[in-house]
């Protein structure tokens, strides 16, 4: 199966993890890495205009401190999957000259030029890895469909801060915490599903923690599905939009009532 | 060692341009219109300041009294005669664009949900979309999205979002609704007209008394 992956970051580390385990899957070919470009002024002002100083708590967590801060010691985490894979390239652009692969820095990932350069590969599957949202031009280039793994349970929980909105929401009951591998549609999260993992809550859990045994459990999930995609073994079940919410950034004194939630059910 | 400072450096930044008011900075604020409202009668009278108080005391930041004061509220917004005629002239039923919304929008959805809670599920999630997407530049004017008017449009959407969050038991509404009155606070510190500081401490108390209830 023929894959083009599409990433936020150069040294994204949870798109490296998903480039080297595609690479070494039997049945899976690499064909393009699509990075979108680090700085791009047209979108910083923009975002700038709508977040204000929010864009600066965007950039910390995203692009300077990275994934791996504060995880290096951590069991389950991403830091430990790339131990237990060995992963040595630093960035997407080593790893795509080390095995041959066609990279591709553009300002977004719905550039004419990301276009051009996707119409002519024409991949089975488009894995996304995050950089925004996807267009319609490119929703349509892929055979199968753009693969995204979201952050909580479809389809009750789409859109973001869903680990807390689902905690908040919970009351007595266990929270709807955990993935979906789904193809996306013009909608957010609104794509049809193909795999979910339920993601226990433990005892002493706090949201980074949840947050953190999460994004290993993408990449597998993220594999299994590439796989049960290539061996024809999964069938995407449409949602109808009336099946959840879209839920957005959770307010600080909603995230402390979250916490505190959190804290009662564990 | 270099990253690590990079990051403290970063987080303090970060926390420094921090927009979200801290609650008691929100609730002081409140207290003290209120309570200068209560000693200059030609401040006292209005229905959306006594509908401010009354959420006030539900939210126990003021002493309890009992009172019911919708109906009086309700006089405050257009007729339902004025809102029939602001539906027949909407185009294509939207009522919120890229650029913002026509002016006087807030009120009339305000005051058709005061009027009847059902049939406006699709006009609230709009509107709630376009909050959350928009954020600061939401509730704009058209055709320009211009800011005049956004903060009133702010307050009286914010207070719309409280009702709805209680109403309907979804705290979306009051997620939105607290950042509304985040943005907000600077510039009814700074430049806002009698009428808009009225309509602030309505949505600051209704979101105090929404926040009370999802807390117990």
């Amino acid at each position: 199966m023929r894959i083009a992956l599409l990433a936020p970051t150069n040294s994204s580390l949870y798109s490296r993890l998903l480039a080297e385990s595609i690479l070494r899957t039997e049945g899976l070919e690499l064909e393009v890495i699509v990075v979108r470009r680090m700085i791009s002024w047209k979108r910083l002002r923009g975002e700038l205009r709508r977040d204000g100083p929010r864009l600066v708590q965007k950039i910390t967590q995203k692009l300077v401190l990275g994934e791996e801060r504060k995880t290096e010691h951590e069991e389950e985490s991403l830091a430990a999957l790339a131990r237990q894979l060995e992963l040595s390239s630093p960035s997407l652009q080593k790893m795509a000259k080390l095995h041959g692969v066609p990279f591709l820095v553009a300002p977004d990932h719905n550039h004419p030029r990301v276009e051009a350069r996707l119409r002519d590969i024409a991949p089975d599957v488009i894995v996304f890895s995050g950089g925004g949202l996807i267009r319609k031009n490119i929703l349509s280039i892929p055979q199968k469909g753009i693969l995204n793994c979201h952050a909580g349970l479809l389809p009750p929980y789409r859109g973001m801060d869903v680990v807390e909105w689902a905690v908040l929401e919970a009351e007595a009951k266990p929270p709807q915490i955990g993935l979906t591998c789904h193809f996306m549609d013009k909608g957010v999260d609104t794509g049809p599903i193909l795999q979910t993992h339920p993601l226990q809550v433990r005892k002493g859990d706090n949201f980074t923690a949840i947050r953190r045994r999460l994004q290993p459990l993408m990449v597998q999930l993220m594999m299994s599905t590439l796989v049960g995609l290539e061996q024809e073994a999964l069938v995407p079940q449409p949602q109808a939009g009336h099946d959840g919410r879209q839920y957005f950034v959770m307010h600080p004194r909603m995230k402390q009532l979250a916490a505190f939630r959190l804290d009662e059910l564990t | 060692m270099m990253r690590n400072l990079a990051a403290r450096l970063l987080d303090f930044l970060a926390d420094w341009l921090d927009d979200a008011v801290p609650a008691a900075v929100l609730q002081a604020f409140l207290n003290a219109e209120l309570t200068r409202r209560n000693e200059r009668q030609d401040l006292a009278g209005d229905a959306v300041v006594q509908q401010a108080r009354s959420h006030a005391r539900e939210a126990g930041l003021i002493e309890p009294q009992q009172e019911t004061l919708a109906a009086s509220l309700r006089t405050a917004l257009p007729s339902p005669e004025t809102c029939a005629q602001w539906i027949e002239e909407l185009e294509n039923d939207r009522i919120a664009r890229w650029k913002g919304v026509h002016a006087g929008t807030s009120a009339v959805v305000l005051a058709m949900y005061m009027d009847s809670r059902d049939s406006m599920d699709k006009w609230l999630e709009t509107l709630l979309r376009h909050v959350e997407v928009r954020r600061r530049q939401a509730l704009g004017r058209l055709p320009d999205g211009k800011p005049e008017g956004q903060l009133l449009e702010r307050s009286q959407t914010a207070y719309l979002f409280s009702r709805v969050a209680v109403d309907r038991a979804d705290m979306r509404y009051l997620n939105a609704a607290l950042k509304l009155n985040d943005w907000s606070f600077q510039d009814v510190r700074r430049r806002s007209s009698c009428s808009e500081t009225d309509w602030y401490l309505l949505a600051l108390a209704g979101v105090e008394a929404a926040f009370t209830r999802f807390a117990r």
